[in-house]
């Protein structure tokens, strides 16, 4: 059987809900917050523009308490424990900034693509770096590739995985993703029964 | 027990002979989208997978709340290739037998359920009703039952209509040409047994009343959840 690497969304596919808004709701920014990240999964506000804002509204939370937040955060425990039997396996793409999420990466021992933050004295100040999902596949490459994400800023991705799968538990199915994903799914169990083929 | 099939609901068409600005899965037949109709009869088949394609995102916003648990296939391609590659999308992986089912047929769940039971490979015919149907030629087994050995596009006294249902081996190395219809796929598989079904389709404009009140019927039984 040939040998599959799994490339997977953190916000709202690892994980249950996005952490920018759960970050941002402590800081009492929640309401905005959602709107731009809802706006921005479905597609209809480029990524790009849509982070670099987002971490603007959250510069000001201390590094500990954001790393506090994104360890407690509710995960996809199905989904997650079938990635760990074969941990090497999988790379964790997330748009999301290096400074944030490195702790989870460091948690499960998972390899992880992210954005980079642009940092002094500790505080997040602005975003060096957006990650293009799509480069996972050339700097981590794969016999055969398989492709799990939920927003639209996961559709290059997706597309060019030999198997593309669009992640629809914790939104609608968003648009863009649909049109380039080869399945779709919205439980964990078909879905894991699913990637069992390749595990 | 017999193990259940897989079912694969193709709803990944047009529906174009409908004329409507969206496909045929959402057509709202007595007050839900048929696709939500043909998956409530599905309930109790543990392996659902819904083949999608025009307004994908659209349809699966339907499927999924409707079942959450289904699988959803997409076929890009839908409009180039026939129902056979969005059937063997559909069927990618599975070891057993897999009942292909057409979004816009809703069977009798009796008749259905037999099908998703069924042991042997068998095929669905009904009485000739359409307007260019493609012809399931029969013979008796001298059982009392039916056996399909041909399909055809001219009609013999005796042939039945194909009803896009059935049960069969999608790992068999005697399956057709994948980029055509579903009968073409299986034609090599004859003979095979025949199983008249009750069963209405909705193709045209006309056929939409009909399905409700088909719909309501099986309502009024208590098929539906």
């Amino acid at each position: 059987m040939t040998e599959a690497k799994i490339y997977v969304d953190l916000d709202g596919t690892l994980t249950r809900t996005e952490l920018l808004p759960a970050i941002a709701r402590r800081a009492g920014l929640g309401e905005e917050m959602q709107r731009l990240t809802d706006e921005t999964m479905a597609g209809r506000v480029p990524f790009d523009m849509s982070f670099r804002k987002r971490v603007q509204m959250l510069a000001a939370i201390p590094v500990e308490t954001v790393h506090e937040e994104i360890l407690g955060v509710p995960v996809h425990e199905q989904l997650l424990d079938l990635l760990l039997e074969h941990r090497e396996r999988v790379v964790v793409v997330t748009g999301n900034l290096d400074v944030w999420v490195e702790p989870f990466f460091a948690k499960y021992g998972l390899v992880g693509l992210s954005s980079i933050a642009e940092t002094e004295d500790g505080r997040v100040v602005g975003v060096r770096h957006v990650l293009n999902k799509s480069t996972a596949l050339d700097r981590y490459p794969s016999a055969m590739s398989i492709a799990i994400g939920d927003g639209a800023n996961d559709a290059a991705l997706v597309r060019r995985a030999d198997i593309g799968i669009a992640w629809c538990a914790v939104h609608p199915a968003a648009r863009p993703l649909l049109e380039v994903a080869d399945y779709a799914f919205a439980r964990e169990e078909p879905l894991c029964q699913f990637l069992r083929q390749w595990w | 027990m017999p193990v259940p099939a897989t079912v694969v609901v193709n709803a990944a068409g047009l529906g174009s002979r409908l004329g409507l600005e969206r496909p045929k899965a959402l057509l709202e037949v007595a007050g839900r989208p048929l696709i939500a109709w043909q998956l409530d009869l599905l309930r109790d088949v543990a392996d659902v997978r819904v083949v999608l394609g025009y307004q994908a995102a659209e349809v699966a916003d339907v499927v999924f709340a409707v079942r959450p648990e289904a699988m959803v296939v997409l076929n890009h391609d839908f409009a180039s290739t026939g129902t056979a590659a969005s059937l063997m999308r559909g069927a990618m992986g599975v070891r057993g037998r897999v009942v292909s089912l057409d979004c816009d047929l809703i069977v009798h769940p009796a008749d259905l359920r037999l099908f998703i039971d069924a042991p042997e490979p068998v095929l669905g015919i009904v009485d000739v009703q359409s307007e260019e149907p493609v012809y399931v030629r029969v013979t008796e087994d001298g059982d009392g039952g039916l056996v399909a050995r041909d399909f055809d596009r001219d009609y013999l006294p005796g042939d039945f209509e194909w009803s896009g249902l059935i049960t069969f081996d999608p790992t068999s190395p005697h399956l057709g040409p994948r980029r055509g219809h579903v009968f073409e796929l299986v034609r090599s598989l004859l003979p095979m047994r025949a199983a008249p079904i009750r069963a209405r389709e909705v193709d045209y404009p006309e056929e939409v009343e009909p399905m409700g009140q088909w719909i309501d019927e099986l309502v009024t039984r208590g098929y539906f959840s």
